[in-house]
């Protein structure tokens, strides 16, 4: 008796808490969505998005096999033919698999990890929005017949002026740029997020491997993608302005984009299957009802893979004519990482092995994935002997194998993932019936679709040929191979129509139908935009388990942390990085169309840029940085608190008083990417030294010592303006001066290296040697640029009083910006003041 | 009592020993690269490359050990446990990875 | 390389299989071990020997410059290949290369515009033409007759029809039939 008026009261409570917490989580009704900055509701339309661009892609994809599936066909004509497969691969990397992943990420990890949202929501937003117009620049190009038709690896010189000299590259440079900066974003908050916001107590040991997986790809994320970038960056300029970086008539050479575009492009395999194999991770244990086997050796191994992937890049590279010593590193790396992906797939069948396996639907589509994933690893370590690739590169034997490692492995978890998170994001479960056949036409079309591809490729079939003549011998095989594909889509139209089934008739569920264990699952089902009424201990969840529901119920009823509001704050918890231990109160910003303005005016520099508007596209350009400035004034708090009570006994300090707070270390997190991003522009310098033909015959650079000698000591003086700022504000002085001087200063440096590019010998247009030299001063320039913009943000946010003495962050973060830009600035000078010296040594060799 | 937090700079630690590797082949593919742009004689190049990869292996080798002893700084609970096994384990790796991906290319021909 | 990828893909789906529909079966083997076993011990005992004899194959097709063979200059640009004889004076030919049989011959891979990839698939591997580099494929076909080549770098518009025929010659009549085919090629465009 006792008991349910016990429950009632708690039911009672928990109704009162989500009615409080509703009203400042949620995001507004009608026009209102479009300030949404949670991350249920932003991980939701990204992944919608995704898949809206996956069937896109997917209907290019049949185009293409329609086109081949006879000889001589005259389905397309080339050049829609080229336009067509270019955009299935790059819309099917960059629009679906890459947002696809992080969208699970996005919804997922902060549930998983016990806290109510990400560290930056109103990233989280902009990057959205960023993806979604980037995605649809390139959609609406593929409409107007003008879309990128170089590949999706968009090789120079093909892709460069003289041979694409419509907008079709420009399209692909800039829209994938634009997506990338999503990504970017993304990945950062990520790592900040996973790092600092977990439920207290979940100490790295006990923190799900799940997250473990979404933290080494978003670093991964965070080194990748800056090579690319700068690849694309270089290589718009030169189509735009003619800084030849690429041309080997003038200096550059056409293999500096292929290494900087692998780079990338061999990470970004593993960017995709690392999450996915973290949802084969936490599902297979749950399904073998017992905990993941080996789950140290898997960290291990993840972070093996992680950096191996970075290392291999080259065997893409194999015939382009590097020596073979320098290949068998690249190969020898290719093999090993065969390693840590073994010692995954036997955690996993050890898991199972070791369980009491339960067979479901997602279970189904793990077979699937073992199937493909092994089949297609297997023929990777073929590829990765040279002379069998020598034989083997750019037939369809790579295309066969890189859909059954980036396809297969990346569809099957993912539509296992779907099965199994759906009921928690619509509140009811799959209707058998339809799912069953709908695996085996989406398993049998894919192995026939794709196998066939390794035969045709054996027998000498070309990538990217828009026909055959027929006497070859692989006009059955391809006829298998576009039958098997509309076999696949078929069986995917039937997923479609199952999922929309089961939102409309699913048997409804409350709470946690596997009986999984993850943190996930300890919310009322469909989840709150709060996700947490309160935050769980993971240390002493007090014997209440996910898998039964109890915990729910205890946190729904505000028996966590956090089980009360105040000040109409957006409150979550930050914690000591190893331990989990609370030590700040993060107070989330509201929702705010911010992001959505913020990501427009990016489009419209983006779209400036395409049409050749450069001014227009500079003041957008100016106009975003500025947009960035004013987000960063609203937030924190305009006033010191001192500890605040969190709820259990805890007190913490706000994050604006907290040492470690998440912006430092997505600060560091941004600069390891722009490092990753310099450290990529010295190499293509060097690069660009020993491989491109002509340097030694070009005029001897003269560049200017007193400049560049200028633009590194004003760099200093601001550094060292920066530390005096954040001494005066720490002892409660007046800071302006020192702020004055910094600005002064970092003028003086934007001044000295602009006039040090106007003097560049040779002309940046002439020769690569001049345009690297412009490049690496413009990087200055630039960063030097941006610190002013620090110092305006500083300087208003001292005068909205949101910086004290205790809450001196923003100093922080601006000392350590003109830190990393007089390093920059003294390497990237001094190369440029090398380079007389590197042409001369050219000049002296046999 | 809570244990003692294992300091957050010792997470550095996890992406330590595979950086060297990255280090490693970078610095033996730019030698090779740069050996064979200036024609240096093979014996010079295949030594340059050989003491290239010495000082990598040295360098793991010596983390590895003062990993090991460094175990207190990890903290005795199960955090610091599960770190300081990872990054023994990493740093086994990446010793075992720098020899077995940058040793034997070492007797192949050069710059052909 | 075939036979064992399929032996390996056999032997996993068994053990997923076998861990699927006997439940237990693989439980007396402990965690640690099948971690052992299967990530480490197998892909070192196939991937060692693997490499080894990689490595030793692939140095075998290098052209090392010890026999300096005959060298013939293959330059790509879109859509075409145009090979010349630097052996035999200025000989030029279009879309067919004339080799002889039985000895190595060196070809000298160069572009004009664009990446390309020089490929005869019964002959050898293949080797990207980058504009402004010249790469070195050493070839050897043991019969006379005729062969297909192709480019296999994506290179524009008709990059499935930049195609080349290989004629192998008997050494003792390659000069003459060159000189024939190239005399045959200039008359042709006059």
């Amino acid at each position: 008796m006792s008991e349910s008026a016990d429950q009632l009261s708690q039911g009672a409570t928990a109704l009162r808490l989500h009615r409080q917490l509703s009203a400042i989580w949620a995001t507004g009704p009608g026009i209102q969505r479009l300030a949404a900055v949670n991350h249920s509701v932003i991980g939701i339309r990204m992944m919608v998005t995704s898949f809206v661009f996956f069937a896109i892609a997917g209907v290019l994809g049949m185009l293409t096999r329609v086109q081949l599936a006879t000889p001589n066909s005259g389905f397309m004509v080339p050049e829609t033919y080229n336009q067509v497969f270019t955009m299935h691969g790059s819309m099917m990397l960059f629009l679906f698999a890459i947002p696809m992943v992080e969208s699970f990420a996005v919804y997922l990890t902060p549930k998983i990890l016990g806290t109510r949202d990400f560290a930056f929501p109103r990233l989280t937003a902009y990057g959205y929005w960023c993806y979604l117009f980037g995605g649809t620049i390139l959609t609406v190009s593929l409409i107007v017949g003008v879309a990128p038709n170089s590949g999706w690896f968009m090789y120079t010189p093909l892709s460069s002026s003289a041979f694409t000299p419509g907008i079709n590259s420009d399209v692909w440079l800039l829209g994938v740029t634009f997506v990338e900066i999503s990504a970017l974003s993304l990945a950062v908050e990520i790592v900040v997020s996973i790092l600092k916001m977990r439920a207290p107590g979940m100490s790295l040991d006990r923190m799900p491997i799940f997250a473990w997986y979404i933290l080494v790809t978003a670093m991964m994320m965070i080194v990748a993608f800056p090579p690319l970038i700068l690849g694309s960056i270089l290589l718009e300029v030169e189509r735009a302005f003619g800084l030849p970086f690429f041309d080997p008539t003038r200096g550059g050479d056409a293999l500096l984009w292929q290494h900087l575009f692998w780079l990338f492009g061999h990470p970004d395999v593993y960017i995709i299957f690392l999450p996915m194999a973290g949802v084969l991770s936490t599902i297979i244990p749950v399904f073998a009802n017992r905990e993941l086997v080996g789950y140290r050796a898997i960290v291990v191994a993840i972070i093996a893979l992680a950096f191996l992937s970075f290392g291999i890049w080259v065997h893409h590279m194999f015939t382009v004519g590097i020596p073979h010593l320098a290949l068998a590193f690249f190969s020898l790396g290719s093999a090993i990482v065969a390693v840590p992906t073994a010692v995954q797939i036997f955690a996993w069948l050890a898991t199972l092995a070791h369980g009491r396996p339960r067979w479901d639907v997602p279970m189904l589509y793990v077979f699937g994935f073992f199937f493909i994933f092994v089949m297609g690893g297997l023929t990777g370590v073929m590829l990765a002997m040279v002379p069998f690739d020598w034989q083997a590169h750019d037939t369809y034997f790579v295309v066969a194998h890189m859909h059954y490692v980036v396809a297969g492995a990346l569809a099957f978890p993912m539509l296992a993932a779907l099965y199994y998170w759906l009921p928690l994001l619509t509140g009811r479960t799959a209707v058998h019936r339809l799912s069953v056949p709908a695996f085996w036409l989406v398993f049998i079309g894919f192995n026939m679709t794709f196998f066939m591809m390794h035969l045709t490729g054996l027998r000498g079939m070309p990538r990217r040929i828009h026909t055959y003549s027929g006497d070859e011998g692989w006009n059955w095989l391809n006829l298998l191979s576009s039958v098997g594909g509309f076999v696949m889509t078929i069986g995917f139209a039937l997923v479609v129509i199952d999922l929309v089934v089961q939102l409309r008739y699913g048997r409804r569920v409350r709470r946690n139908p596997w009986g999984s264990t993850t943190l996930e699952w300890a919310m009322p089902i469909p989840p709150a935009p709060y996700a947490f009424a309160s935050i769980p201990d993971v240390g002493t969840s007090g014997g209440k388990s996910t898998a039964s529901g109890d915990l729910a119920t205890s946190l729904a009823s505000g028996e966590g942390y956090l089980g009360s509001t105040r000040n109409g704050w957006q409150e979550a918890l930050g914690v000591h990085k190893t331990s989990g231990v609370p030590d700040q109160l993060i107070v989330l910003p509201r929702p705010t169309y911010l992001p959505l303005y913020t990501a427009l005016a990016t489009a419209a520099a983006v779209l400036a840029m395409l049409f050749k508007f450069y001014l227009l596209s500079l003041g957008f350009a100016l106009l975003t940085a500025g947009l960035f400035v004013l987000a960063g004034q609203s937030a924190g708090l305009s006033r010191d608190y001192g500890p605040l009570p969190v709820g259990r006994g805890v007190s913490v300090p706000p994050h604006t008083e907290a040492a470690d707070a998440p912006a430092w270390l997505a600060l560091i997190c941004a600069l390891v990417a722009d490092g990753t991003l310099f450290t990529s522009l010295l190499f293509g310098t060097f690069y660009l030294w020993i491989a491109a033909p002509n340097w030694s015959a070009a005029i001897k650079p003269e560049p200017d010592l007193m400049l560049a000698v200028g633009t590194c000591v004003t760099l200093l003086v601001a550094a060292l303006a920066a530390r005096g700022s954040l001494r005066a504000v720490s002892a409660g002085g007046r800071a302006g001066g020192w702020i004055g001087l910094a600005g002064l200063a970092l003028l003086a440096a934007i001044a000295t290296a602009v006039w040090q590019i106007a003097g560049i010998v040779p002309h940046p247009r002439e020769h690569a040697l001049g345009a690297t030299a412009a490049a690496l001063t413009f990087y200055v320039a630039l960063h030097a640029g941006i610190g002013v913009l620090f110092l305006i943000s500083n300087t208003l946010r001292l005068g909205a009083g949101f910086i004290s003495p205790r809450r001196v962050l923003d100093m922080r973060l601006t000392r350590l910006w003109l830190d990393y830009t007089l390093v920059t600035g003294i390497i990237a000078m001094g190369l440029v003041l090398a380079l007389p010296a590197l042409v001369a040594m050219l000049g002296g060799r046999p | 009592m809570r244990e003692r937090p294992v300091p957050s700079r010792q997470l550095w630690w996890l992406a330590a020993g595979f950086t060297v590797w990255c280090s490693a082949l970078v610095v033996l593919y730019a030698i090779q690269g740069i050996g064979c742009a200036f024609a240096w004689p093979t014996g010079t190049l295949r030594l340059w490359l050989a003491v290239a990869l010495l000082v990598h292996l040295i360098v793991l080798g010596w983390m590895w050990r003062d990993i090991a002893r460094a175990s207190p700084d990890f903290g005795s609970g199960p955090t610091g446990a599960l770190l300081h096994w990872a990054v023994v384990a990493t740093l086994i790796t990446a010793l075992v990875a720098t020899v077995i991906t940058l040793g034997p290319p070492l007797l192949l021909t050069a710059c052909i | 390389m075939l036979a064992g990828s399929a032996i390996l893909f056999l032997l996993v789906m068994t053990l997923f299989v076998l861990v699927i529909r006997r439940p237990g079966w693989g439980s007396s083997v402990s965690p640690e071990r099948w971690l052992v076993l299967g990530g480490l011990v197998l892909p070192a005992v196939v991937l060692l020997p693997l490499i080894a004899y990689a490595m030793i194959a692939g140095e075998r097709l290098l052209p090392l410059p010890g026999q300096a063979p005959a060298r013939i200059e293959a330059i790509g640009r879109q859509w075409a290949w145009t090979f010349r004889y630097p052996d035999h004076g200025a000989t030029e030919t279009k879309g067919v290369l004339h080799m002889p049989a039985g000895a190595p011959v060196d070809i000298l891979v160069s572009s004009q515009d664009v990446i390309h990839a020089f490929w005869i698939p019964r002959l050898a591997g293949k080797i990207d033409a980058v504009p402004g580099h010249v790469n070195r494929l050493r070839i050897q076909a043991d019969q006379p007759g005729r062969y297909a080549g192709q480019c296999s770098e994506f290179c524009g518009l008709d990059h499935a029809s930049m195609r080349f025929d290989v004629v192998v010659h008997r050494p003792e009549e390659f000069s003459a039939a060159l000189a024939r085919a190239a005399a045959s090629e200039g008359s042709q465009k006059k």
